[in-house]
């Protein structure tokens, strides 16, 4: 605080902290504006602030969490993250919701009904963990190992732990929360790159080609990613043109939208490609240098995909697909990026592929203002570390397919912060397998909050949420020179909940049989100060001291480290298949009063974690389906009338949205809303808590949405395993 | 030292609509649920597939000729020097005269108390050298807060350079919120087609 320097505001504060008391505080000084401060309403003081690492969404934000009398007030950004530079969403400050819900899980629950009926049974953590060693215990005594299934599918910092517990046991199954949309982005780009990551290099482009991401609404690097990306549109005057079913708010802000059938990006990619080949655009040099193929091959590949032949499936003019082309190759630096939209789909991998490719063509590939592959820091555990039998599997409801058909055993089911019968597809499917005891015998949840899922488990477990624990991360960074980012408990865990390492390293004690042995660090902070001593530089700088008073470190030494390809091939690897465009076989023949359903994500909820944030439901809270004016016209529908949409797997009804910005072919109809067992918040009605404004829920009367899940089938893209979200056909009738 | 001018710069070509001001807000003043000191206006227009989307964040405009602050039978609000209007808690008698005369909606009765509050400008950290909270937050860094008295301002440079807009200017109010780039018919409260929530 310069200008008006500390002695100063002290005065002022004591002097005029009566007066504003009272309302009526004294205008101030003049002084600079700072970041990353709070200071009291009331009296006036600076707040204390601890820094740590947002967990509302993966993109794993700096911030800073305010204390007042020994309770968080306010969480605000960290100035000094080098990706979110101490901005933060609407969903990082609810966390503050999350701290102080009414609904948290207040100590160890045991069913005491049948599965499925909400009776509880306060337990002791010590009968708790003894009951879960006992199962494990028997297990081992079967040699049953891999019966024994971990699923740790939100929280991505703890995917290690998860991975060295369930190794130790000799588990064969794991799972851990699927990246960039899907699971088709990374294992396309893995292959391609063989980097786990890559994103937009959207601070230095001048052209941002987009086929169905949404990063104005949701992205997994969220506020990093927008940020740059809305600097570079007004400073560098970047143009952005979106290929989207329906007008998100990045589609209704872009220069140019242009509606898609779904699951067709991949054809409109390739076209673009082949419009740069054959009209000679393309970086030839970067072609032959960086990959691994050649322009002949390319050329003679892409000669299949014609605009003309775009045009037809995808119903975008083949005019608009060779000029957006031609702008895209000329543009210098240009990237194109690609979200849910395309990649949700069982063609999602080679879409995927097919969007490197054009990257490819113009020389875009971890280059400035490309798409480039931002690597955090390698994190190194503490050994000894448990053999490597296997490798953590991206969020999959195949697991409940296999289950259901009894091709999969299971002995044990543990699952942390998992909700699948709300995330996954076909929730009742999954709910049947939760509900069956002859399939899983045992299961055990971890969670803050009972949600749709654990009313199924045996044994809930009050989990800290991530604003009560340690965690070492290394987030992908957007400016591509690595840091570390702490999260550290602002304060201690609520009631008589645990964070997860902690609850994982006292059963692996008690299971014993070997799995204790790769848990001797002790505390979950030994585990993170064996991770920090590797890193000398950080060490110098303070180690794990600086980390807590700054929460980040940055080693300003390291300067972006590209073109240095994990490929066997040293180059990018597209051949020997190259990048084709599969057509979704049930989409081919849709009948008249059909429509492709697909599903989206608001700015304001991530998924299955956000419906009990008070401040985040009163913004959102209900999801009529979007249908186009004209198919709503056939239809006779009006705004807020009743459907029944019914798929293969069944129906369900919601009120409609009769909107232009939608593909007339479509409709849509969001997650994160339509809880039925999430708590008490978000059916938005008034209750009695300790929290006065929950007698003030006011939504419960406008509705609170419906989940669309229950009707979307399971389907895979055989390529990255990733589920077919948008590939839903649904007939849909007014009621 | 001369006066200041408190203003806020809304640049609509850089705001992504995301709330996060809506809730930093909440969080901040601790507003309750069912009312807002801040909030974004989402609309949708143009025919498919010729769309757009428009956002407004809107919050009080500290007006330069506050009609709330005429209409109070009590002085219980008031504009200051440095243009921000605010209200005495202990004086207003939650007769909701200046709820009535606010042509913005920018007021609202606290529902867990009986008196009339808005935004303020995040008065108490401004005085303390803060940014608003609504400003720090924005990830899009739509929002700007400053001085219109100090050449050298943030504000001051971006008025000057860029064509603004006000809201509802026949009100004679003069708004200290402007806007960049702001979109007709999101100013217009008839205009439109609203969002779904």
């Amino acid at each position: 605080m310069s200008g008006m320097n500390r002695r100063d505001f002290i005065k002022w504060g004591a002097g005029g902290m009566a007066l504003l008391a009272t309302g009526l505080p004294l205008e101030g000084e003049p002084a600079p504006l700072e970041k990353g401060k709070s200071i009291s309403r009331t009296t006036g003081r600076m707040r204390k602030s601890i820094p740590s690492v947002c967990m509302m969404c993966p993109a794993s934000c700096g911030i800073l969490g305010y204390l007042e009398y020994g309770k968080v007030i306010n969480i605000g950004g960290n100035p000094l993250d080098p990706n979110s530079r101490g901005r933060l969403c609407a969903k990082g400050i609810a966390g503050l919701n999350h701290l102080y819900n009414p609904d948290r899980i207040p100590s160890p629950l045991r069913r005491a009904g049948k599965r499925g009926e909400g009776q509880w049974k306060q337990i002791s953590w010590d009968e708790a963990f003894n009951e879960i060693a006992l199962r494990l215990n028997a297990l081992q005594a079967e040699k049953q190992h891999h019966n024994f299934i971990l699923r740790n599918a939100w929280d991505l910092s703890s995917n290690d732990l998860a991975w060295r517990f369930a190794s130790a046991f000799d588990s064969s199954t794991t799972f851990h929360h699927a990246v960039l949309e899907s699971p088709n982005g990374a294992f396309a780009i893995h292959d391609v790159s063989g980097h786990s990551i890559g994103v937009g290099d959207v601070s230095h482009t001048r052209y941002i080609l987009n086929f169905g991401a949404n990063p104005y609404e949701s992205h997994y690097l969220f506020v990093p990613f927008i940020q740059r990306l809305i600097d570079a549109r007004i400073n560098l005057g970047a143009k952005m043109v979106t290929f989207d079913v329906r007008i998100s708010q990045t589609a209704g802000k872009s220069d140019e939208w242009f509606p898609i059938i779904p699951g067709t990006d991949g054809m409109v990619v390739l076209a673009m490609a082949y419009v740069i080949a054959s009209e000679g655009l393309w970086d030839r040099e970067f072609i032959e240098r960086w990959t691994n193929t050649s322009p002949a091959r390319l050329l003679r590949h892409l000669s299949a995909y014609t605009p003309k032949k775009a045009e037809s499936v995808s119903g975008v003019r083949a005019s608009d697909i060779k000029r957006i082309a031609a702008e895209f190759a000329t543009a210098k630096p240009s990237v194109a990026i690609g979200g849910g939209g395309a990649l949700k789909h069982i063609n999602g991998t080679s879409n995927q592929k097919s969007i490197l490719l054009l990257n490819a063509m113009v020389g875009s590939l971890d280059t400035k203002g490309g798409f480039i592959f931002p690597q955090g820091y390698l994190l190194d555990p503490p050994d000894p570390k448990p053999p490597k039998s296997q490798r953590m599997n991206p969020e999959s409801q195949n697991l409940f397919v296999r289950v259901a058909r009894g091709t999969q055993p299971v002995g044990v089911l543990m699952t942390h912060m998992d909700n699948a019968v709300y995330r996954g597809p076909n929730s009742k499917l999954i709910s049947h397998v939760l509900e069956d005891e002859s399939k899983i015998p045992f299961h055990v949840s971890i969670d803050p909050f009972l949600n749709e899922s654990n009313l199924y488990a045996d044994i809930v477990l009050p989990e800290a949420i991530y604003l009560e624990r340690w965690d070492l991360l290394s987030p992908p960074p957007m400016e591509g020179i690595p840091y570390i980012a702490l999260r550290q408990p602002i304060v201690k865990p609520m009631a008589h909940s645990l964070p997860f390492s902690e609850i994982l390293i006292e059963l692996a004690h008690r299971v014993g049989g070997g799995v204790e042995r790769y848990f001797r660090f002790g505390k979950m902070e030994h585990y993170i100060e064996a991770m920090i001593r590797k890193i000398p530089k950080l060490v110098d700088a303070g180690g794990i001291d600086f980390l807590m008073d700054k929460g980040i470190w940055v080693n300003s030494e390291l300067k972006p480290d590209r073109k240095r390809l994990k490929t066997p091939s040293g180059k990018y690897e597209f051949e020997p298949s190259l990048p084709t465009y599969l057509p979704i076989p049930h989409h081919q023949q849709l009948k008249e009063g059909e429509f492709h359903l697909i599903t989206f994500q608001w700015n304001v909820h991530s998924y299955s974690q956000t419906a009990n944030c008070k401040w985040l439901m009163e913004i959102v809270h209900r999801n009529p389906l979007w249908i186009n004016e004209e198919a709503a016209k056939r239809m006779s529908l009006n705004n807020g009338d009743r459907v029944k949409v019914t798929s293969s797997l069944g129906s369900i009804v919601t009120p409609v949205f009769v909107t232009q910005g939608i593909h007339p072919r479509v409709v849509a109809l969001s997650d994160s809303l339509g809880r039925w067992n999430y708590g008490r918040t978000p059916q938005g009605k008034p209750f009695q808590s300790q929290d006065p404004e929950t007698n003030l829920l006011w939504w419960g009367k406008h509705g609170t949405g419906v989940h669309p899940n229950p009707i979307i089938p399971i389907l895979q893209d055989p390529l990255g395993e990733g589920q077919g979200w948008m590939d839903t056909v649904v007939k849909a009738e007014k009621v | 030292m001369k006066k200041k001018r408190y203003a806020m710069v809304i640049d609509l070509r850089r705001c992504i609509g995301c709330h996060s001001c809506s809730v930093a807000c909440k969080a901040e003043n601790r507003v309750p649920p069912g009312v807002f000191r801040s909030w974004v206006k989402i609309i949708e227009k143009g025919r498919y597939p010729n769309i757009t989307r428009h956002f407004l964040p809107t919050l009080c405009n500290q007006c330069e000729h506050p009609p709330c602050v005429i209409n109070c039978p009590v002085q219980a609000t008031w504009k200051q020097e440095d243009g921000i209007v605010i209200i005495d808690e202990h004086r207003c008698i939650g007769c909701k005269y200046c709820l009535a005369s606010c042509p913005y909606n920018a007021r609202y009765v606290n529902p867990l108390m009986p008196i009339v509050q808005k935004c303020y400008f995040c008065r108490h950290r401004v005085y303390a050298g803060l940014e608003p909270a609504c400003v720090e937050v924005c990830p899009a860094k739509a929002r700007i807060f400053g001085d219109l008295n100090n050449p050298e301002d943030e504000v001051t440079k971006l008025l000057s350079k860029h064509p603004f807009q006000t809201l509802k200017p026949e009100m004679g109010t003069y708004p200290q919120v402007y806007y960049i780039a702001a979109d007709a018919d999101a100013m217009d409260p008839f205009a439109g087609r609203k969002e779904w929530t």
